[in-house]
């Protein structure tokens, strides 16, 4: 009964933000600092996480290829295309939800919870679409660039550690990169990236907005929204998967 | 003058405010008085529209506000400015972009009008030199003047303030009291202020309205609060020496 409550309090929140905005350069301005936090505050993490899960990735297709007659070249496609359609698109992006969905879910929370929200709405403002809709569409744009760069460190971590273990000689894997790649796949990844960064962005946002109480709530808050995103990039990696793939 | 009339808000089978019908005068500064937890700040978001009561209707100058749509609202809103318990400032703006930030969104003024729009306000709350600072930065007692600023910041007619004094000290809660009376006076607004603090009753009272556990007991001036004799005010008003201090005095 709670979750149908909130499921439909949740659309009736999304329905809000798509009002005609106050003021389009404010908006704009939100829009390209929220880009600015999200893209380069998150470049670190993807990074180091892209790169070691590429490097596992390649390491462990090598020991797993242990019949004679498939070519190492097949450790490239396994990394390539595990990296391209899953590790990237999926798991960096539940790895960002812990990062930018917590932090919105706390920063809104916290708006709410010392009334900054009811002070905007004093004035007039659509708070929802002001608070959310700058996050959403900063998301939407931004993080596909992040799952790429993701997918660039990753095959590139696999190439490294391949070589240097000698799991999988450099003339094998790049061999392997350029065997039978799928375009698509990329395409598909993106689909999804952009899929899930909505998720994140108003799931975080849905439950940082209704926050009551204080700073506990927001850290419950906080922890839900990351909770509810990962299950949720789950379901919808699924779905995407049967209506685009198979 | 701002009306409410029998308004009732409950949230769930949670009854906070029962059938209180009260108004407020224009032109002066109207307290709202009663013990945390009564129902004051519910019945403040009531008037401004921040709750829907479940049942009344609250009226700006003969006309329902709580029959408004909330596109029909927007020009009564503009007139109004809000001070909030904590504050409310925004965290991630300096002191300056918080008192600038109604303005850009509302006003027609120009980037030098609103300038000086901000610096006037902020002069006026005697804010000197702590513009560029972040509301984390500032003390409770400048965060209560930061935000009388911005509520004043696009001149409304209503102005309405929870609990200003809380949290601070009492010779920087008068000051904020002092403000808060002479703006009022300076700018003719009318001002509906929510406190617990005697100090205030005696100082500022001209309007009062006491609410206990979400209804309505009494509602008159000052002296005549002093001179009241129900019940409900002994738990609350008179529960202070000062205030039986006083009652005495005014016996006698
Ligand atoms: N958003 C809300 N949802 C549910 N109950 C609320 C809400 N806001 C206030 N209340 C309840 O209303 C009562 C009155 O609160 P309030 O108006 O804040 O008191 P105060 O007089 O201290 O300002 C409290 O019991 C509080 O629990
Ligand atoms: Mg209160």
């Amino acid at each position: 009964m709670r979750y149908i409550f909130s499921i439909g309090q949740y659309w009736i929140f999304m329905a809000r933000l798509v009002q005609k905005p106050e003021r389009f350069r404010i908006y704009m301005r939100q829009i390209f600092l929220e880009m600015d936090a999200m893209g380069f505050g998150s470049l670190g993490i993807v990074a180091v996480n892209s790169a070691f899960m590429g490097a596992v990735i390649t390491i462990q297709s090598a020991y797993n290829i242990v019949n004679p007659l498939v070519p190492l070249s097949a450790i490239g496609i396994v990394a390539r295309d595990s990296i391209i359609l899953e590790f990237s698109p999926t798991v960096i992006m539940m790895v960002l939800a812990g990062k930018i969905g917590s932090s919105i879910a706390s920063e809104i929370g916290t708006m709410r919870v010392t009334e900054q929200i009811d002070a905007l709405e004093i004035m007039g403002i659509n708070s929802s679409s002001f608070l959310v809709l700058p996050k959403v569409v900063a998301a939407v744009l931004i993080l596909p660039f992040i799952v790429l760069i993701s997918m660039f460190v990753g095959i590139l971590g696999g190439w490294l550690a391949g070589d240097m273990t000698g799991a999988c000689p450099s003339a094998d894997y790049l061999k392997g990169l350029q065997d039978s790649f799928v375009t698509f796949n990329v395409t598909f990844a993106l689909i999804k990236t952009v899929v899930f960064a909505f998720i994140i962005t108003s799931v975080a946002s849905y439950q940082g907005y209704f926050t009551r109480g204080g700073a506990l709530e927001v850290g419950k808050a906080s922890t839900r929204a990351v909770v509810f995103s990962n299950i949720l990039i789950l379901l919808f990696d699924y779905i995407c998967t049967q209506l685009l793939l198979v | 003058m701002i009306e409410g009339r029998s308004i009732t808000k409950r949230f769930g089978s949670n009854t906070v405010l029962e059938d209180i019908t009260c108004s407020f005068e224009p032109g002066k500064v109207n307290l709202i008085i009663g013990a945390s937890g009564s129902g004051k700040t519910v019945l403040m978001k009531c008037l401004v529209g921040l709750f829907e009561p479940d049942e009344g209707e609250v009226i700006y100058d003969g006309q329902s506000f709580t029959a408004l749509s909330h596109k029909e609202r927007k020009p009564i809103q503009q007139e109004i400015g809000m001070l909030f318990q904590g504050g409310a400032l925004f965290d991630s703006m300096t002191v300056k972009q918080n008192v600038m930030f109604p303005l850009s969104m509302f006003s027609k003024m120009s980037y030098k009008e609103r300038v000086d729009r901000v610096e006037f306000c902020l002069n006026r709350v005697n804010l000197v030199n702590v513009g560029h600072l972040y509301p984390a930065e500032i003390s409770g007692g400048m965060k209560k003047r930061v935000a009388i600023a911005r509520a004043i910041a696009n001149q409304p007619k209503y102005l309405f303030c929870d609990e200003p004094n809380s949290g601070l000290d009492p010779k920087t809660s008068l000051v904020i009291d002092r403000l808060i009376e002479e703006i009022t006076e300076e700018f003719k607004m009318t001002t509906i202020v929510n406190t617990h603090d005697m100090n205030t009753v005696v100082e500022t009272g001209e309007k009062i309205i006491f609410i206990y556990k979400g209804k309505k007991w009494f509602e008159g001036s000052a002296a005549e609060l002093i001179k009241s004799d129900i019940k409900e005010l002994e738990e609350f008003v008179f529960a202070s020496k000062m205030m039986r201090a006083f009652r005495q005095q005014a016996q006698s």
